[in-house]
């Protein structure tokens, strides 16, 4: 019997599928709420928003998925879109089947640096994830920080996560809500236009401020001219990045965009750090 | 510092395989258990990096079915391995590698349970310049001990605690003292005759951005196929994939080296590739190498051993790409 060396950074705990929830009309996107079985490595499961993990089908591989979850909510959340090996077998199964998991890997953000400041989250489609366990994690800390603002936009209503969650969100008085879709819909009376338009409407200041960008690259291109004109700098701009990924924990070196590393020294990343590397992502 | 008499050697290495899992350059292809078969007369096309990122490692077992919970492989070696018969550039090969895999559990337990007896070239090789990426070959980097060919029979010096155990045992003479003056004369005519390339301090100091964007690439890349025949045989590439293996009902997860030159290495699930030309791919393989890896760790992912300028099928050489590099 070879004795197996208790840290084995590559090998998944079992999770069970506690709940599931089909978030968007087209049924591509569903989350996974997620129970370790020991329920000591569950208790000891700390992350920060941000923050990853790998899901894991015996048979079909491991894929990288953010942790949608809040660190303080009971169960991880992890909200998957269909569209790989991975993923497409992880949207057939039932709820009650176990999935392996490993994590919490890569950095999250810096949420005590943005102590005292106003925060910004400006998200575009399903690249909403991370940034939702980051608000949970903002209103729940609400004291210890400025103004909250969140731009989310989606192509259609039908597209839009956490519908319930948006709602009671809507009805805050202490945070700045604008959800848009990207062209009118009937039923719709909220904001229509893409992300960056809205963001320009809105035109959050700069001033003690940072601003947390998660969606496809081509929202991101036109949403950064737009924070610059309000006065953030490369510093204050926050973003987070996706590679394909094998290992999660630095060795496979798949994910690397020039030096840096998106599963270790990532995901997360400033968009000054970023300028400083070849446009591989 | 010991000499062992060269008729002694395949009895000393046949008794060793009493205790030890043995393993030597079987032929000019590469290394294999001892079985009587020796081939000293220069490096092997693979060198020893297969002993500790091996072409298969298990690292997961499991029921290939929905809600089955794996079981963890891990590889314990019953017996301690003697490599014998490694370069020194393989070797400190070896220890680069390990900058980046102080951590894997997989790779120190082959690592603790490895010992590597070096053996230090007569003559370079043709396409050899390890001495140009700062390898000095008697300085024994990675090696418990290292054997120096002369004329009465092997100089052997011993480099850590494991290796002086090992070699206790064996059909040693305590070398005079006039052995390690022959071994340090050779060292000195060797440095004095090999230097560091200049290069690789100008790319230390050199703007990444402006390497990265510099007209030569695509010319340089023109004739690479991406077949990643320099990424196997390379002694310091350790980029590895991850795998599920599945065979009836029964399935493994494994690691295995992966080349970046290949369109899948970064390709994502969504078709979306960020190195998605050939040349992007043949510059990140460079830029590792020379740039990113050398940043970090103050030498580069480099041995000089030449297998990639040997057998490359497109005739790229690797001395191109450098002096490209670093004339940015």
């Amino acid at each position: 019997m070879v004795a197996v060396p208790e840290k084995l950074d590559m090998i998944p705990l079992p999770a069970r599928i506690e709940r599931l929830v089909v978030e968007t009309d087209d049924g591509l996107l569903k989350s996974f709420y997620l129970r370790l079985l020991d329920e000591e490595a569950h208790r000891a499961f700390r992350h920060r928003p941000g923050q990853f993990a790998m899901l894991s089908v015996p048979g079909k591989g491991e894929c990288p998925i953010g942790i949608a979850s809040s660190p303080s909510e009971e169960l991880l959340m992890f909200t998957v879109f269909r569209t790989g090996l991975v993923t497409d077998a992880l949207h057939r199964l039932p709820e009650g089947t176990v999935i392996g998991l490993r994590g919490p890997l890569g950095n999250g953000y810096p949420l005590e640096e943005f102590r005292g400041k106003n925060v910004v989250l400006i998200a575009g489609g399903f690249a909403v994830t991370t940034l939702r366990a980051t608000l949970v994690y903002l209103l729940e800390h609400r004291d210890d920080y400025g103004e909250i603002t969140m731009i989310y936009g989606a192509r259609n209503p039908g597209l839009l996560l956490y519908k319930p969650e948006l709602e009671a969100w809507k009805k805050r008085k202490d945070l700045k809500l604008y959800l848009t879709i990207d062209r009118e819909a009937p039923g719709w009376d909220g904001l229509v236009g893409f992300v960056p338009q809205i963001t320009e409407q809105v035109s959050p200041s700069g001033e003690n401020a940072v601003a947390l960008v998660c969606g496809p690259p081509i929202m991101i291109k036109f949403t950064l001219p737009v924070l610059e004109k309000c006065g953030f700098s490369p510093e204050q701009v926050y973003l987070s990045l996706e590679n394909r990924m094998r290992c999660g924990l630095g060795l496979c070196h798949h994910c690397n965009v020039g030096p840096f590393l998106v599963c270790k020294d990532g995901p997360v990343i400033t968009l000054a750090e970023l300028q400083k590397l070849p446009p591989e992502y | 510092m010991y000499l062992l008499p060269k008729k002694a050697l395949k009895d000393w290495l046949l008794k060793l395989a009493s205790d030890y899992e043995v393993f030597v350059p079987r032929s000019p292809e590469g290394f294999g258990p001892y079985e009587g078969e020796l081939y000293l007369k220069g490096k092997t096309k693979l060198s020893a990096k297969e002993f500790f990122l091996p072409w298969r490692e298990e690292i997961l077992s499991f029921e290939a079915r929905p809600g089955a919970i794996p079981s963890p492989v891990f590889f314990e070696p019953e017996r301690e391995r003697v490599v014998f018969g490694v370069r020194p550039c393989d070797a400190k090969g070896v220890t680069l590698i390990e900058k980046v895999f102080q951590h894997d559990p997989f790779f120190q337990k082959r690592r603790e349970k490895t010992l590597l007896l070096g053996l230090v070239c007569r003559e370079p090789g043709r396409e050899c310049f390890g001495w140009a990426m700062g390898v000095n070959p008697f300085a024994g980097e990675g090696l418990d001990a290292l054997f120096l060919e002369g004329e009465e029979g092997y100089l052997v010096k011993l480099l850590t605690e494991r290796g002086r155990k090992l070699l206790e045992s064996g059909p040693f003479e305590e070398a005079e003292e006039t052995a390690s003056e022959v071994f340090r004369r050779a060292e000195e005519e060797f440095l004095a005759r090999h230097q560091k390339a200049p290069a690789l301090e100008k790319l230390k100091g050199a703007d990444l951005l402006k390497i990265y964007e510099a007209d030569f690439w695509e010319a340089l890349a023109l004739p690479c196929l991406n077949c990643g025949t320099c990424t196997f045989l390379c002694p310091t590439c350790y980029c590895f994939d991850v795998q599920d293996e599945v065979v009836g009902t029964e399935g493994v997860r494994v690691r295995l080296p992966e080349a970046c030159m290949f369109e899948i290495y970064s390709r994502h699930a969504s078709g979306h590739n960020p190195r998605r030309s050939p040349v992007a791919r043949f510059r990140n393989r460079f830029l590792h190498k020379f740039k990113y890896f050398l940043d970090q760790y103050g030498e580069p992912l480099c041995v000089g051993c030449g297998r990639c300028n040997e057998e490359c099928p497109a005739g790229i050489n690797l001395w191109e790409v450098i002096r490209a590099m670093s004339t940015v």
